[in-house]
């Protein structure tokens, strides 16, 4: 630090350094005490500990000769060396006063911070402090307020009770920018330390035996083997020592909470659980923001005001929650209120307005989709939805940074009873499970964390998978259609020779709300990679995030999921789906109307001869209910028709396609004739099929069932006019009959333009 | 960094310049601001960087932004044997390497020699020289890191359309 004018500011430094992480520590543990002490005013312990915590700052500060700091400690410990001794008793002004004190603290502290002295400037604001924590200490005796509030004369201050006494948002700043020191330093155990060194003596013994191995020597497999254990021990060591409890990051809250609950007006119980859970200490901090923000919405717009609170037969104070647990290589912190809820009508009429969102896919969503539409930019940016229906500055904000390091954000909420969010990030940064892929004969890493599915399009059916609307590439992936970007093209990479003619895997990837195709030329293993940062350059394309050592020695850049989409065109997903519709040539609701999705289905080969093929069928995927698997002995036959008992309910079943009959005959023939009748099974669709009554269950049994894919219904043709098309991935199926009916059907001219 | 720019104005002191060589003609660099020399190590190339970056190679644990010297002399980047030279930047993200087709000896140079560039000079050349030393065996242009910096190339907007075909170099 230039900063210090001092000659052996080295020295100095180091120990200033020290004191000031030493004392932003006892700083955020007084801050827990007495925002504690308030609810429990007679625990002697915490008092006992604050009392410490001072003490502790104006031994230090007399020895670095911080004058300033040592007079308003001083002050603070007279007053809490009264309470401790019980001579006065806890009150909310004296409680009041300390957090003052604490701020006041707060404030030289990060003085010292910044210029290296403690200034001199407000000085007069500390005599103020003073002052007032000597009237604190000697204002009142112990016996009229303690034994009866009521009995109280009106002391001077009592107008200030109810009230913070010093401005909500100066303490936030304070809170946000004062441990920045802390930041830096980190508490380790000294075991930790000493099993790394041990890992670091081990790994040192192995390379000298390594360096004097001979070129070729047998014993080398096993050293190699040897390293790698060493390695994994050692980086294990590290990561565990970088873990830090998430409990840090709860401590500012009950503070934030306080203040936040008098100046909106709400009484608000902060509880907490998991705190121990551990969590890397950079995730940890890029976690405060958000999580903050969080904990802000859920005081200020998730609890009601007390009035609200008693008319709907809740408890007063209001209950915010703050959990932390480990779920399968993640953590998961959750914010919990019991306020009002988020009314997802609310919320939808919001995006509709706001053009987020159409009538017809708010009509379609389901509430869990419709929340998550809080976390879409420019939900939020005006006055919207806040006030009237819970949440929503910023919430986009909250997502963004969540998912820069590579977690994710989910809302629960339900009206009346609370909400709950969720944030889900990954236990490390630097190093993540990625899938190295290539292109253009390059290889390149893809986060495991956006990646979807993987999908692999073979050389003939290209033609028949890809779509193309205006200039976009579409994949039709099960009923759906999925933007595609090529990653050759976009990164301008040589294509490969004849790209139309070859093979080649898609990665489904969704980050930010962007879900998308990215076709690559191949697939390689996945791994385990090490991010490295790029330059400023580099990362300034804005298409990587960093790059990776690879197995083999080379470097792969790791792609950026989102970025790649943005430069690509691909918008969030509500959006493409507008685009998607819009483009189609009917209007959206006669589109979705017609395009349902249906399970497809091989029925047993018709006709006497032998090569005659299996024949595929339809049934609307809303008419099945379950797709269960019979074994043959238990279908039974009433009057020569098959029956089956499923449920306590008699289902007649249908056969149309002869899979019973054909059962019977070949595949005894050819599965194995040890079978007991009990091993061989039918598939059976059991459905519902509207009635005359009413709908009915029936059964429809099926050689084999095929796909889901969304298809499309055709007109009754006059030659085959008993049966009910439907064009299904392209192919002509026939549609099982009794589940549809003929108004569905696309009329003649428009079947023209959607082929 | 450390004084470069007053090397000039400096009376006295010889400097030492070490030499690289791209293509035929040679240039001086002051040793006081190269780091370290690699030798070949094929550069990862990066997708849609201007033309001026080569690629990135891992260096010391981290990644290394590098720029092709050639391509900045408006020459074919080279595929063969090359040496890179890392500079330091005021900041560890603004380290980078310079690809160059090999290092010669080091001389000294009296500082007196130096000369600024003359103004006839084109644009780039502007750009990325930094005057010239008068030697006994003719002119050596010197060069000065800071100039080359990619973030500076950058924001020169002079070497983003370099024509210059990619090729093996790179891969």
């Amino acid at each position: 630090m230039e900063l210090s004018p001092l000659p052996d500011k080295g020295e100095v430094d180091e120990l200033i350094n020290e004191f000031l992480a030493e004392s932003q520590e006892g700083l955020e543990r007084m801050d827990l005490c007495l925002t504690e002490l308030e609810r429990r005013p007679e625990d002697g312990e915490l008092l006992a500990e604050i009392f410490r915590a001072v003490h502790t700052i104006k031994g230090t500060t007399g020895f670095l000769g911080f004058g300033r700091l040592e007079r308003l400690a001083h002050a603070g410990e007279g007053l809490l060396g009264a309470l401790r001794d019980k001579t006065i008793a806890v009150t909310r002004e004296r409680t009041s006063g300390l957090l003052q004190l604490m701020d006041g603290l707060r404030s030289i502290l990060s003085t010292i911070e910044i210029r290296g002295t403690e200034g001199e400037r407000s000085t007069d604001d500390d005599w103020q402090l003073i002052d007032l924590l000597a009237e604190l200490k000697s204002d009142e005796p112990m016996s009229a307020e303690s034994k009866d509030p009521a009995l109280r004369g009106p002391g001077k201050r009592d107008p200030n009770a109810g009230h913070p006494v010093l401005p909500p948002d100066a303490s936030g700043a304070d809170l946000a920018t004062g441990s920045s020191m802390q930041d830096k330093t980190l508490r380790i155990d000294v075991d930790v330390l000493n099993r790394m060194m041990n890992q670091v003596g081990e790994l040192v013994l192995t390379r000298n035996q390594i360096l004097r191995c001979a070129p070729g020597a047998e014993n080398f497999p096993a050293l190699a083997r040897r390293l790698d254990s060493v390695t994994a021990e050692l980086r294990e060591s590290v990561m565990r020592a970088r873990m830090q409890p998430v409990g840090h990051l709860f401590r500012k809250f009950p503070r934030m909470v306080r203040d936040l609950a008098i100046t909106c007006g709400r009484q608000v119980r902060i509880e907490f659980e998991g705190q121990e859970t551990g969590l890397d200490k950079s995730l940890l901090e890029a976690v405060g923001d958000p999580l903050t923000h969080a904990v802000r919405n859920a005081v200020d717009h998730g609890i009601e005001p007390p009035g609200v609170r008693i008319q709907m037969g809740k408890p007063v104070e209001g209950v915010l929650r703050l959990r932390a647990f480990h779920q399968g290589g993640t953590v998961v912190i959750e914010v919990i209120d019991d306020g009002a809820g988020i009314s997802t009508e609310r919320v939808l009429e919001k995006a509709i307005e706001r053009g987020l969102a159409t009538p017809e896919q708010a009509a379609s969503m389901t509430q869990r989709e419709a929340l998550q539409m809080v976390f879409l930019a420019g939900f939020t940016t005006a006055l919207t939805v806040t006030n009237v229906s819970g949440r929503g500055m910023g919430m986009d904000v909250v997502r963004a940074n969540v998912e820069k390091v590579g977690g994710s954000v989910e809302l629960e909420s339900r009206v009346g009873a609370g909400t709950t969010l969720r944030m889900r990030v990954p236990l490390t940064l630097a190093i993540v499970p990625a899938l190295v892929v290539q292109s253009g004969g390059e290889s390149f890493a893809l986060p495991q964390n956006a990646l979807v599915e993987l999908a692999y399009v073979p050389r003939h059916e290209v033609e028949q998978a890809l779509g193309r609307i205006g200039t976009t590439d579409l994949f039709r992936l099960r009923d759906g259609l999925l933007p595609l970007v090529w990653l050759d093209r976009l990164l301008r990479l040589e294509p490969r020779d004849n790209a139309h003619l070859n093979d080649f895997y898609i990665a489904v990837v969704e980050s930010e709300g962007r879900r998308f195709g990215l076709v690559v030329d191949d697939l390689k293993e996945p791994q385990e990679i090490v991010v490295k940062p790029l330059s400023d350059e580099l990362r300034s394309l804005g298409v990587f995030s960093g790059a990776t050592v690879l197995g083999d020695g080379t470097l792969a850049l790791i792609l950026d999921v989102a970025a790649t989409g943005a430069r690509a065109g691909v918008r969030p997903t509500s959006d493409t789906e507008n685009i998607v519709v819009a483009q189609l040539p009917q209007p959206a609701s006669a589109q979705a109307a017609l395009q349902s999705s249906m399970v497809v289905y091989e029925v047993a080969k018709r006709g006497p001869a032998q090569n005659a093929a299996a024949e595929r069928m339809a049934i609307p995927m809303s008419a099945v209910e379950r797709i269960e698997s019979v074994p043959l002995g238990k279908i039974e036959h009433v009057g020569g028709r098959p029956v089956l008992q499923y449920r306590g309910e008699l289902i007649p079943l249908q056969d149309e396609g002869g899979v019973l009959s054909e059962g019977s005959a070949a595949e005894v023939a050819d599965a194995a004739d040890n079978l007991a009748p009990d091993a061989r099974v039918a598939t059976v669709l059991i459905c519902l099929r509207p009635d005359a009554r009413g709908t009915r269950r029936i059964g429809v049994v099926v050689r084999r069932v095929l796909d889901v894919a969304a298809g499309t219904l055709l007109a009754e043709d006059a030659a085959t006019c008993e049966e009910q098309l439907a064009l299904v991935k392209d192919r002509v199926t026939t549609v099982h009959r009794g589940f549809t009916h003929p108004d569905d059907a696309l009329p003649k001219s428009l079947m023209q333009e959607v082929a | 960094m450390k004084g470069a720019e007053q090397a000039g104005a400096d009376v006295g002191e010889p400097v030492s310049l070490c030499s690289l060589r791209v293509g035929d003609a040679i240039f001086g660099i002051d040793t006081r601001q190269v780091r370290e020399i690699l030798g070949t190590a094929a550069p990862r190339h990066v997708p849609l960087a201007p033309p001026y970056i080569a690629g990135v190679v891992p260096y010391r644990g981290d990644v290394l932004t590098t720029v092709c010297f050639r391509a900045l002399l408006g020459m074919k980047c080279w595929a063969g044997a090359h040496c890179i030279l890392v500079f330091d930047g005021e900041r560890a993200e603004e380290r980078f390497g310079l690809i160059v087709d090999g290092v010669g000896g080091v001389i000294a140079v009296e500082p007196s020699a130096h000369e600024a560039n003359p103004s006839g000079l084109d644009a780039r050349s502007m750009e990325i020289f930094d005057g010239a030393y008068k030697l006994p065996s003719g002119l050596m242009v010197r060069l000065d890191p800071r100039k080359l910096r990619p973030s500076h190339l950058g924001e020169s907007g002079l070497f983003e359309t370099i024509t210059q075909e990619r090729q093996g170099s790179q891969l």
